[in-house]
């Protein structure tokens, strides 16, 4: 395999701790997210998520494209959801929605509730992606073997996340060369009419030798690997990692966090939307 | 003797899918110390040899196998991949399907962590093995970095860290510039002589005997045609088949005139060249800058290619040979400069205008071929440009003509990945040929090619006719020299050198800097080529060579010269 991620927060605070912290600050902070409705808490959250997501020093010219897809398939999402979920709010009954107007054709109220959970929603979101960032961009490529290994996933599949995580960008350089080679015969992407499955089409003569050469670095890859006794016997691991003092302090603090939202959630109002008065029609 | 290393009696092997084994009944015994070359056409029979020694036959591609083959002592259907790899390290074709480790660390490591070495041992080896292999500078670097040399050391260094006894390098020399390619044989080379064994599969002979090989084992259609030893193969190797250094040709064709007579005379082909500066040049580079992302490539290129021209452009992995095309076909942005096709700035067109022009041939055909039949993929291109439908037939039938496809049964109906790799070359090529342009680009048209086959390749292209131009990239010195009217000398992104072959390689200095080294048919060139003529190829340099001396010409520096007829 040819690529590897791109590793952007080299030198940054984030970049000198444990990666298992990277990985453990995800998951806590997911589980913390989840269970927090309250608007103003999620942006609290919102707020840890950018300040651990600026620690990790990737400069933002580098992954805006990633960003405004986020953005689109974030806002996407939330609002598919909120017409799908026909304006319904958890743990509000339908009757004590303050309702605005109902969307033409479809019915769907839209409430002071309704558009808080909405907000509460892609809030949640983007602050899951602040944190999630650093994991694919300012992780050292080289340690996601170890890390996922010492945090207790079997050697087999700690490498096949290594290695995913490079496939993914091997093949998208495959399909750049088989883009140009097919170009070079003429061909333009973005030409010809028959709507999304017409291109869906056109698009053979990029996926079918993308797939076949896939299939068969594969076998080499898989051929290298056997030979150098990949997955025969229990394995070492060359990456040294130890928690230093600052990592067990983020580590208390995230661990803190994740059980106060769930102490909070059953003893509080932060596991309901939160509208504020101002928001409520007449 | 002591016991060797790998001792292979009688072994026949057919894959599940095939009709026909793949090898039959061989017998060889590797003993340590011993370095030994496999030599044979593409399709010979040498990867299931490999894979036969290496244990992925049986253990991962089933078959019907007969004899036996030992690793230490021990039959390897009783032995685990795990306890065969202690034994045997092999280094597969492409390093990038071989290199699994982001960091070049991690890549060295990779071999020793799957066997459990404690960590303080694989940091030891690793300090060894950097130095050994020369990747020292590269320590702390990405994978991904790395030029495609860096890359086949490191694939060796990978090896190195598993300490086998037995070193199988398959192909090794496939994608490097010749001064790379030597310092890897000088690294196996060391291996053997601390006693270690080598068994090297290497299609480029000549460079592969700088190993010094103690036997060959050359191998067609599966079946052992030679075991023995340097001087007894080079008596029986056909130098059509086999790329031999000069000397041995001459001799060849001097004990046995049969093959002088059978040589085919040397053309430089259907093109008579033009120089560039004596009309408005097909491609002009006007200080072109470009690159990927923040990594230049090319550093202000200024270079005019002629409407009638054969050049070839030559330098180290990673100079910029290839994109030094790319960019002209609009493949990726410049980032200063411009460039010119036929007078006018690229940046009007688009790839699709372009390719009317360029006939982009890349260097693994399988990049491209989508379609299920030769005759969809053939008009894939002319229907993209919208040519008119009732000629489709006409330009099928030229294109496979051109390229002699049309001489293989039921062809238009064959899939194209079920052609061999030298057909898909030649399909490749038809494929740019059907959308008639003036001009091709071929892109390492020699790699993963056998001498025969690639020189029957590049007489074929050089022969077609209505063709202007050829423009071609490759670390095939001699294949460069013979068939280019012109040499572009590339390094660091820069044209260093540009002028006809004879003129580029008189600076030797310049020659050996760009990685590139003498070859035994540069020598023989200098000493016997007429200074009026082009570079000529070993076989007709060599039967100009014998015809003078039986004319009475002396043979001898000066004495003798000689040119294509």
């Amino acid at each position: 395999m040819n690529y590897t991620p791109r590793y952007l927060g080299r030198g940054s605070w984030l970049s000198r701790r444990d990666p298992r912290l990277i990985v453990l600050t995800v998951v806590c902070f997911v589980f913390t997210a989840i269970q927090v409705w309250d608007l103003r808490l999620m942006l609290v959250l919102a707020l840890i998520s950018f300040i651990y997501y600026r620690s990790a020093g990737i400069p933002f010219r580098a992954v805006r494209r990633q960003w405004a897809f986020v953005l689109f398939f974030v806002s996407l999402l939330v609002l598919v959801n909120g017409v799908i979920a026909g304006g319904r709010v958890p743990r509000i009954p339908d009757d004590q929605l303050h309702v605005y107007l109902y969307l033409p054709l479809v019915g769907t109220p839209v409430s002071a509730e309704s558009l808080m959970y909405a907000l509460t929603q892609l809030i949640r979101f983007l602050a899951m992606a602040g944190v999630g960032f650093p994991l694919a961009f300012a992780m050292n490529p080289a340690d996601f073997g170890a890390t996922f290994a010492r945090l207790g996933i079997p050697d087999r599949f700690a490498f096949a996340i290594d290695l995913t995580f490079r496939f993914i960008p091997s093949l998208a350089a495959d399909l750049q060369t088989t883009i140009d080679a097919q170009r070079v015969r003429g061909m333009e992407l973005d030409k010809g009419a028959g709507g999304i499955f017409g291109r869906m089409r056109r698009q053979g003569p990029i996926l079918v030798p993308t797939v076949v050469n896939a299939i068969v670095g594969a076998e080499d890859t898989i051929d290298a690997m056997d030979l150098r006794a990949f997955g025969t016997g229990p394995r070492s691991w060359l990456r040294e990692l130890r928690f230093d003092r600052m990592d067990r302090i983020v580590l208390v603090l995230l661990v803190l966090m994740l059980v106060s939202a769930t102490i909070a959630g059953f003893t509080t109002s932060s596991a309901r939307v939160w509208v504020p008065d101002a928001i409520l029609p007449g | 003797m002591p016991d060797p290393i790998v001792q292979i009696e009688g072994l026949t092997f057919r894959y599940r899918r095939a009709t026909e084994p793949a090898i039959r009944d061989i017998n060889l015994s590797i003993q340590a110390g011993e370095v030994v070359l496999v030599a044979g056409p593409s399709g010979c029979g040498k990867s299931t040899l490999i894979r036969a020694i290496n244990g992925l036959i049986p253990h991962a591609y089933p078959g019907e196998f007969l004899g036996t083959v030992r690793v230490a002592g021990q039959l390897t259907t009783d032995l685990r991949l795990r306890d065969i790899s202690r034994s045997i390290g092999t280094m597969l074709q492409d390093p990038a399907k071989q290199i699994v480790g982001a960091t070049v660390e991690a890549e060295l490591a990779f071999g020793p962590e799957n066997l459990g070495v404690e960590r303080a041992v694989i940091r030891r080896r690793i300090g060894e093995v950097a130095d050994r292999a020369l990747l020292r500078p590269l320590l702390g670097r990405e994978t991904s970095a790395l030029s495609g040399g860096e890359r086949q050391l490191l694939a060796m260094g990978g090896i190195l860290m598993l300490e086998p006894r037995l070193y199988v390098v398959d192909e090794p020399l496939a994608n490097l510039d010749p001064a790379t390619a030597g310092r890897l044989l000088a690294i196996l080379r060391t291996l053997a002589d601390e006693g270690h064994a080598i068994l090297i599969v290497e299609h480029r002979v000549e460079e592969a005997l700088d190993l010094r090989p103690d036997r060959v084992l050359y191998l067609d259609e599966g079946i052992t045609r030679y075991l023995g030893d340097v001087p007894g193969f080079l008596r029986i190797a056909d130098p059509k088949a086999v790329k031999l250094p000069f000397e041995v040709v001459l001799e060849r064709f001097r004990a046995d005139p049969g093959l002088a007579r059978a040589s085919a005379p040397h053309t430089s082909g259907a093109i008579d060249p033009i120089p560039a500066a004596e009309s408005t040049p097909r491609l002009a580079y006007e200080g072109v800058r470009a690159g990927y992302g923040d990594r230049e490539i090319l550093h202000g290129v200024d270079a005019r290619l002629g409407r009638r021209e054969v050049v070839a452009v030559l330098g180290p992995n990673g100079s910029g040979k290839t994109t030094l095309f790319r960019a002209a076909m609009h493949l990726m942005p410049t980032t200063a400069g411009r460039i010119l096709v036929d007078g006018a700035p690229i940046a009007d067109r688009t790839v699709a205008e372009l390719a009317a022009t360029f006939g982009y041939v890349f260097q693994s055909p399988s990049q491209m071929l989508f379609a299920r039949n030769v005759r969809e993929e053939l008009v894939f291109g002319p229907r993209n440009l919208g040519r008119d439908p009732a000629n489709f037939e006409a330009i099928i039938a030229a294109a496979l003509r051109r390229t002699s496809l049309d001489e293989l049964d039921d062809i238009l109906d064959r899939p194209p990945l079920t052609l061999s790799f030298g057909q898909q070359k030649r399909l490749a090529l038809a494929i740019a040929l059907a959308l008639e342009p003036p001009t091709l680009i071929l892109d390492e048209p020699s790699a993963g090619q056998d001498h025969r086959t690639a020189r029957s390749f590049m007489a074929e292209v050089l022969a077609i006719p209505d063709l202007e131009s050829i423009y071609l990239v490759t670390h095939d010195v001699d294949l460069a020299l013979t068939h280019a009217s012109r040499i572009l000398l590339f390094m660091d992104g820069q044209v260093v050198a540009d002028g006809p072959p004879a003129l580029v390689v008189e600076d030797v200095d310049r020659w050996i800097a760009c990685n590139l080294r003498p070859t035994s048919l540069m020598r023989a060139n200098a000493r016997w080529r007429r200074p009026e003529v082009g570079f000529l190829d070993a076989e007709t340099l060599a039967a100009h060579v014998l015809m003078n001396v039986r004319s009475g010409t002396p043979e001898g520096e000066g004495g003798s010269a000689v040119g294509a007829g």
